[in-house]
């Protein structure tokens, strides 16, 4: 358990993304109507940036191919992409939000 | 409720339409059937990755293991040779049949022939399969003399992979601009001049009218007379949507299977979805689209209508490319009434070119400009009310657009 401090809830607004390196690799924070979510920021398609994409509701669109994910599981919602992204625990401290880094997994 | 579904083709369409029956919660047998013997694959890196070599094989749609844990039937190698409508029953060339009470064609489009002396001749290549793809790369070598006939996407995609792998490319094409359909010939006149920067010679006004040789290609004769040396030749002049079961059944085809905006076909119970469809535009019309994300979203559509979920919904074209090194995207068709607007500086680079129809924005291509083009995509989507001004100044926000504006 390792939460790092990524960021004040304010820098990020409803339907907005931020994009984040680290040891992982890029990872993107999205914010769902209030809800924070992290997942590999790039696309298991295509190598592309998640975080530049469309979110609609809890879904990411990837801008290059429309590939879509599920912000909360990582999962493939629509081809080109079949496989899985990684989900990122995130935790709220007050104002801040955090990422766990260490602990990027794919989501049962 | 249907209890015994047939998809005819395992290409996008009908790997997509699957999924999303399932998805949805069909729970009868569903069987996909195609001709290849691979199961099905992503198309789009055939020009690309997979002819270069950089990839071995191109993706496949579904995890091997899917077929079997959603218990579709998939069969591979096999040509459905007859439709008979009136008894609801697929007949294949094995002869098998089954008997169905929902069909999906989605048998996709073929490439159109090139029927000049010579055109037999081997080293002749057209592409629209895994098979195709393999069979050109195994023949590109540095060096070799290549011509493209037909400067459309695949064409110019092939350009670039084929350059990049160090062979002496031509590409002729008969209108005089690259890319005209699709891009328009602002945008075409762009990727010409990245292509002829990397080395490609282009010839516009061009018409092949032989191909020379004794068993193998050696050459390329133009209307004009000019013979353009040959070790490969890649006839790219379009694509034809393939009828043959739909028409032979009895179905209304007329370039394409007529559908409605659900993807029905003029018998019930029967639908078409992807290249083979001829699909109502926004705009009115219909056609064939030819485009990946269409295929997509008719399927998709077609599945749930199958389903009795059945929601009307013409499209606009929307697809991408990547030419000599560029990514490129594209909503709408760029070629047609109106204004033409360009957002940023095409010689530097990263730019959107949108069509303006009356005040409506009507069109967008994305020159390596992604975040501008999902914006740009769903400007086009609402039809929105925006000026020219607003699109050209770079300082606009688009998103904040998207938000702010409404359709009609």
């Amino acid at each position: 358990m390792a939460f790092v401090r990524v960021c004040s809830e304010d820098e990020v607004a409803p339907g907005e993304a931020l994009r984040t390196e680290s040891a992982a690799g890029p990872v993107a924070l999205f914010n769902v109507d209030g809800e924070f979510f992290a997942i590999e920021d790039t696309c298991s398609h295509g190598q592309w940036s998640l975080s530049d994409g469309y979110l609609t509701g809890d879904q990411i669109e990837c801008t290059l191919h429309m590939a879509k994910f599920c912000v909360r599981t990582g999962k493939a919602c629509s081809l080109p992409a079949t496989k899985a992204v990684k989900v990122f625990p995130v935790q709220r401290q007050g104002c801040d939000v955090l990422i766990d880094f260490e602990d990027g997994h794919f989501a049962a | 409720m249907m209890k015994n579904i047939a998809i005819v083709g395992a290409g996008l369409s009908g790997a997509s339409a699957a999924r999303v029956l399932r998805d949805e919660g069909y729970d009868g047998r569903l069987w996909i059937l195609g001709e290849e013997t691979h199961r099905p694959y992503d198309r789009p890196s055939l020009s690309k990755s997979v002819l270069s070599g950089a990839d071995e094989m191109p993706p496949e749609l579904a995890e091997p293991t899917w077929y079997d844990d959603n218990q579709v039937e998939l069969v591979s190698g096999t040509k459905v040779s007859a439709f008979d409508l009136r008894g609801r029953k697929l007949e294949l060339a094995s002869g098998w049949s089954i008997d169905v009470d929902g069909v999906l064609l989605a048998t996709g489009a073929r490439a159109r022939r090139l029927d000049v002396p010579g055109s037999q001749l081997d080293g002749v290549h057209y592409l629209r399969t895994m098979d195709d793809s393999l069979a050109m790369r195994t023949s590109l070598k540095p060096g070799m003399s290549v011509v493209i006939v037909g400067g459309g996407l695949i064409g110019c995609e092939v350009a670039s992979t084929a350059r990049k792998l160090g062979a002496e490319v031509t590409i002729l094409e008969t209108a005089d601009e690259l890319l005209l359909r699709v891009m328009g010939p602002m945008v075409g006149a762009g990727c010409r001049g990245l292509l002829e920067a990397m080395g490609v010679r282009v010839l516009l006004g061009a018409k092949a009218a032989s191909f020379l040789g004794t068993s193998r290609v050696e050459a390329v004769m133009t209307q004009a007379n000019e013979r353009v040396s040959a070790d490969l030749v890649l006839v790219s002049i379009g694509a034809e949507p393939d009828v043959t079961l739909a028409a032979a059944a009895g179905l209304a085809c007329e370039r394409g299977i007529v559908v409605d905006g659900a993807g029905l076909t003029s018998v019930s119970g029967v639908f078409a979805a992807g290249d083979a469809a001829a699909w109502p535009l926004r705009g009115g019309g219909r056609r064939s689209f030819e485009t990946y994300l269409n295929a997509q979203a008719q399927s998709a559509t077609a599945a749930r209508a199958m389903l009795g979920c059945v929601a009307r919904e013409p499209q606009v074209p929307l697809s991408w490319t990547e030419i000599a090194g560029r990514r490129m995207q594209m909503i709408g068709d760029l070629a047609g009434p109106g204004t033409v607007v360009v957002r940023g500086d095409p010689s530097a680079g990263s730019h959107t070119v949108f069509r303006i129809d009356g005040d409506r924005v009507a069109a967008a291509v994305s020159v390596d400009a992604a975040r501008d083009f999902v914006a740009a995509r769903r400007l086009v989507e609402m039809a929105a009310m925006v000026s020219a001004d607003a699109l050209r100044d770079v300082n606009t926000d688009l998103r904040g657009l998207t938000r702010a504006t409404r359709g009609a």
